[in-house]
């Protein structure tokens, strides 16, 4: 015998709902992704540059601090010597003059000007495990040498961009909620709408001895098999959608020095793969509800 | 008893008696008729004793069990062994007619391919051996019918309920079915019939019981 699908067939056939259905719980649960990968994206960069900006600072170097002839003459040795000195840093990077061309390339200076202008030092700083980095101390020693440098804290250039970020990450997350709420409210009003159109063979299933789990199982069955393929689509779909927005925010990740790791990434997209399967889970709960709701009314 | 019922009254939800103090007692191998107008509670009676309507008030013991003491799911397994005729078939439209009377036995679990047999067996027995992969839109009212009793009967049920089974059908084939359940009886299967067909009821020479206003009637002097 067959599978029993007796719960969209019929007019529920001839109108499509069951295809419709389908149709309503991909756009959701596209919707949910997209939103929920936001919310890990924007959490996620939020918590990195958390955890980055009170370890990290850049300290710049002018170019006319150093020899006439573009030489570094003795000045970085000296700061480096300084630095070196400091227990609470770690060794200090210094940033390649490519590097420097590509990252003011990504903030939009065209590469001719770049080729004449003479480009400053760059050297990441960056505070050792468990330490704190002392940003006035620091600067007070580089003063007390006599050395021309900027320290630049990449807590003061995110302090207000952080809780921003944080917001739009709570927003996208209420997002994801709501349309999980109207998911569920979708699938009650379906199954309520099955219950009804099919009342008499529902009913004469039940006078068969077919028990309230029985029944239920059958909307469980139909609801979750339209669940699992929108879920598929609706992934993939999303999947698609980020992976274009990914190389917009790999700039914006470079330019704002929030390097997140690979297990951080990692840990994003398996959350990000979770919504489908949320969403799968909470159709097949809210038909399991709606069902077993309306058959306790019966005898 | 196979079923008594004591006292029941069934009231609608606008308090209006469906049923008024049912007291009926039927023995196990009883085939009996249950006749009266529309509207008589000739099917809320049958709906009671197959508890597909709960009473307002009165006791219900049936196949042995109280039924007010019975949980849901002790109630469904006692509907297992109740077997259902309704007027309108009931068929589902996109099985096919073995599709359709396998379904009890689907539900209950069965191994695939002793409910095929069994079903074969069953349907060849209503007079449909040919007609098994048919659907039902593509079968006549008797035809659909007899599916449903294969349906009602493909558990062996200890009581077949019927309502109105011949009332969408001509006379002759009227007969056939009622000869079907005739032999349901004689092989040990109760039988209550509700039907406003008395020259039917006439020529099968039952008991008869007659429900008026949601009340049974005493039975004629001299019956």
């Amino acid at each position: 015998m067959r599978p029993l699908t007796l719960l969209f067939e019929g007019s529920f056939r001839e109108r499509r709902v069951g295809a419709n259905l389908v149709l309503l719980m991909t756009l959701l649960i596209y919707l949910a992704t997209v939103m929920a990968s936001l919310a890990v994206g924007f959490g996620g960069i939020a918590w990195v540059g958390e955890r980055t900006i009170q370890s990290r600072a850049t300290l710049v170097i002018p170019p006319a601090s150093l020899g006439s002839d573009g030489s570094t003459s003795d000045t970085l040795p000296r700061v480096f010597a300084l630095l070196k000195a400091d227990p609470s840093l770690a060794p200090p990077r210094v940033v390649t003059t490519d590097e420097s061309r590509r990252l003011l390339q990504a903030w939009g200076v065209d590469s001719a000007t770049l080729a004449d202008a003479p480009l400053p030092i760059l050297m990441d700083l960056e505070a050792v495990p468990g330490a704190r980095l002392d940003l006035p101390r620091l600067k007070q020693t580089l003063v007390a040498a006599k050395i021309t440098a900027r320290l630049d804290s990449l807590a003061d250039t995110l302090a207000t961009f952080l809780p921003l970020l944080r917001g739009l990450s709570i927003a996208a997350l209420g997002v994801v909620g709501l349309v999980l709420i109207v998911l569920a409210l979708g699938i009650a009003f379906a199954c309520r709408s099955v219950l009804t159109t099919q009342r008499d063979t529902l009913e004469m299933l039940h006078l068969m001895g077919a028990d309230d789990k029985t029944l239920t199982r059958l909307f469980r069955a139909e609801i979750r098999k339209r669940a699992f393929v929108a879920a598929g689509v609706g992934f993939v779909l999303a999947a698609a959608t980020l992976a274009m927005g990914a190389m917009g925010a790999r700039t914006f990740l470079d330019i704002s020095f929030l390097h997140p790791t690979q297990d951080e990434i990692l840990v994003a997209a398996g959350l990000m793969a979770l919504v489908p399967v949320l969403a799968v889970f909470v159709a097949c709960a809210a038909a399991r509800r709606m069902a077993m709701g309306q058959l306790r009314a019966w005898p | 008893m196979l079923v008594s019922l004591h006292n029941v009254h069934v009231r609608s939800r606008t308090k209006r008696p469906i049923l008024a103090g049912i007291t009926l007692e039927l023995e196990p191998g009883a085939f009996v008729f249950l006749t009266g107008p529309s509207g008589a509670g000739k099917s809320s009676l049958l709906r009671v004793m197959g508890l597909a309507l709960r009473p307002t008030t009165g006791s219900i013991t049936l196949l042995g069990h109280d039924v007010a003491t019975m949980n849901r799911r002790s109630l469904s397994a006692l509907r297992r062994r109740l077997g259902f005729v309704l007027q309108d078939s009931r068929l589902i439209p996109h099985l096919t007619a073995i599709e359709n009377a396998s379904l009890p036995l689907w539900l209950a679990g069965g191994e695939p391919e002793a409910v095929r047999r069994h079903v074969t067996e069953l349907l060849t027995w209503v007079g449909l051996g040919d007609r098994l992969k048919a659907r039902p839109a593509e079968l006549s009212g008797g035809e659909q019918q007899r599916v449903a009793l294969a349906r009602a009967i493909v558990n062996k049920p200890a009581l077949l309920l019927a309502d109105e089974p011949t009332g969408n059908v001509d006379d002759q084939t009227a007969l056939k079915l009622l000869y079907l359940f005739t032999e349901l009886n004689k092989m040990g299967t109760t039988v209550v019939i509700a039907t406003h067909q008395h020259h039917l009821v006439a020529r099968m020479g039952k008991t008869t019981l007659a429900i008026q206003g949601g009340v049974l009637q005493p039975p004629p002097e001299g019956s």
